[in-house]
């Protein structure tokens, strides 16, 4: 019978928690350029153009369709580095760049999922105002668009929380590769990925809370 | 004016306006009638190519269109020089009664805040939606909702204003209100064109009655000589039938 050692669970915490502002930061950023790549997916998605329409097909479908893990190694190892600008970046900075591509190609389903279920009046009596279909878009569509997609970006925004431990694969340190150095160190398996998984459970369970209380807000209004 | 000038459309191979000609003076108001599926609600729909039309010219203020050759830039532009009135309403749903009407005067029509909102209030005050300008259209009934949809639809100070079947979602009991703030539209020399089944209102307020069945206009003519004694046989039955509802 394995003999659980408390002392190596309680000591991985302090190590593990100060890699907990890097796995913030890659949620958050990668994250928020994801959405911001979304809503343009989403929008560009709505363009009736036949190339359009296959550039974003396959697009969604690669993301979507390939191993989180292999698309890291090839774009932080192999795309990046090749694309002026790019190839100077921190590790860190290619890792989010990566994950924020992977998270829009879900995230712009959830988006496009949402403008679809706006009635389409709404977009009518915009145009009928003089509106442009992209002012009609900003003022009106997509708010109500983004009320409607608040629990699915939430549950995305947990994804990407608990993607961000995929980013430690390419050396980025966070609470993940803190947690992997520390076991193998000392070789405490159990205790150590017990004591980061407990963390990545709470800060999860700190979301979802936050995640009801936006979703009261949102509802609150109209 | 709004004017309408050999206008065709084509759902796939179905042919819903089958050349239309007619014109609405300055000024002038006119009621659309005629059984579901005649085209009525395209024809004002093409208006503002919220439905491209196939084939014909469309013509509203001084712009005309040629629907077999337009531009995006002129699309755009006839737009401006109409709104419309919707059948349930569209108003925009995250936004408050207020903001309904300002945000086109602001985003559209580029004037400062301050202005667009004293507009705003003065057009809601013409409605009688005054005390209820900061409800979200969730919180307003059909009717309130609709005079919102006017008070939006006025704003703009469009050329012209399109309704469609304003009043055709209303509760009974709400349609009067709708039906008397645009008798007040009416009267301010406002070029109205009205899709609507309330013959009381047409028989009232129009200067004119157009007949459509099929896709063409039947019969077209001042109210009392249209509803009272019609010339076609297919405009006579239709109000024989609306008759025997009411």
């Amino acid at each position: 019978m394995y003999n659980f050692a408390p002392e190596y669970f309680f000591e991985a915490f302090m190590p593990v928690l100060s890699c907990l502002k890097m796995t913030m930061v890659v949620t958050f950023a990668s994250f928020a350029l994801a959405f911001v790549l979304a809503v343009v997916l989403a929008l560009v998605g709505r363009i009736n153009n036949p190339v359009v329409q296959v550039i974003m097909k396959v697009w969604l479908s690669l993301f979507r369709g390939t191993p989180l893990i292999a698309q890291l190694f090839l774009f932080v190892y192999g795309v990046f580095p090749m694309i002026p600008g790019l190839s100077e970046l921190s590790l860190e900075v290619k890792a989010i760049f990566c994950l924020a591509l992977s998270f829009s190609a879900f995230m712009a389903e959830t988006i496009r999922g949402a403008i679809l279920s706006v009635d389409k009046g709404q977009m009518e009596a915009c145009i009928t105002c003089g509106m442009t279909s992209l002012q009609g878009y900003t003022h009106v569509v997509l708010p109500q668009a983004f009320r409607l997609a608040i629990p699915s970006l939430m549950n995305n925004f947990i994804e990407c929380f608990k993607g961000s431990a995929m980013a430690s694969v390419v050396g980025v340190m966070d609470m993940m590769l803190k947690a992997k150095m520390l076991a193998n160190k000392s070789y405490r398996f159990l205790e150590v990925y017990l004591c980061v998984l407990l963390l990545y459970w709470v800060i999860n369970m700190i979301f979802v809370a936050i995640q009801k209380v936006i979703e009261q807000k949102a509802n609150a209004k109209y | 004016m709004i004017r309408y000038e050999n206008v065709h459309k084509y759902f796939g191979p179905v042919e819903v306006l089958k050349g239309i000609d007619f014109e609405i003076g300055t000024g002038e108001v006119v009621c659309i009638l005629g059984p579901s599926g005649s085209g009525k609600t395209t024809l004002l729909r093409c208006t503002n190519f919220l439905e491209t039309p196939t084939k014909g010219l469309i013509t509203v203020g001084d712009m005309t269109i040629d629907a077999e050759k337009h531009t995006k830039k002129e699309v755009r532009a006839i737009r401006q020089l109409s709104t419309m009135v919707f059948q349930n309403y569209n108003l925009f749903r995250n936004k408050t009664a207020l903001e309904n009407v300002m945000t086109s005067l602001v985003v559209v029509q580029k004037k400062p805040k301050a202005e667009a909102r004293e507009i705003a209030e003065r057009y809601l005050n013409v409605v009688g939606m005054g005390d209820r300008m900061n409800y979200y259209p969730s919180q307003l009934s059909g009717g309130q909702q609709q005079r919102v949809g006017i008070a939006r639809a006025l704003a703009l100070q469009p050329h012209a204003i399109l309704f469609d079947e304003p009043t055709a979602a209303l509760d009974p009991e709400l349609v009067g209100e709708v039906l008397n703030v645009m008798k007040d539209v009416a009267r301010t020399g406002i070029t109205m064109a009205v899709v609507t089944h309330e013959m009381g209102f047409a028989r009232e307020v129009a200067d004119r009655v157009v007949f459509m069945d099929g896709g063409v206009v039947v019969e077209q003519g001042p109210p009392a000589q249209v509803l009272d004694h019609p010339q076609h046989k297919r405009t006579q039955q239709f109000l024989r039938a609306v008759d025997n509802q009411e």
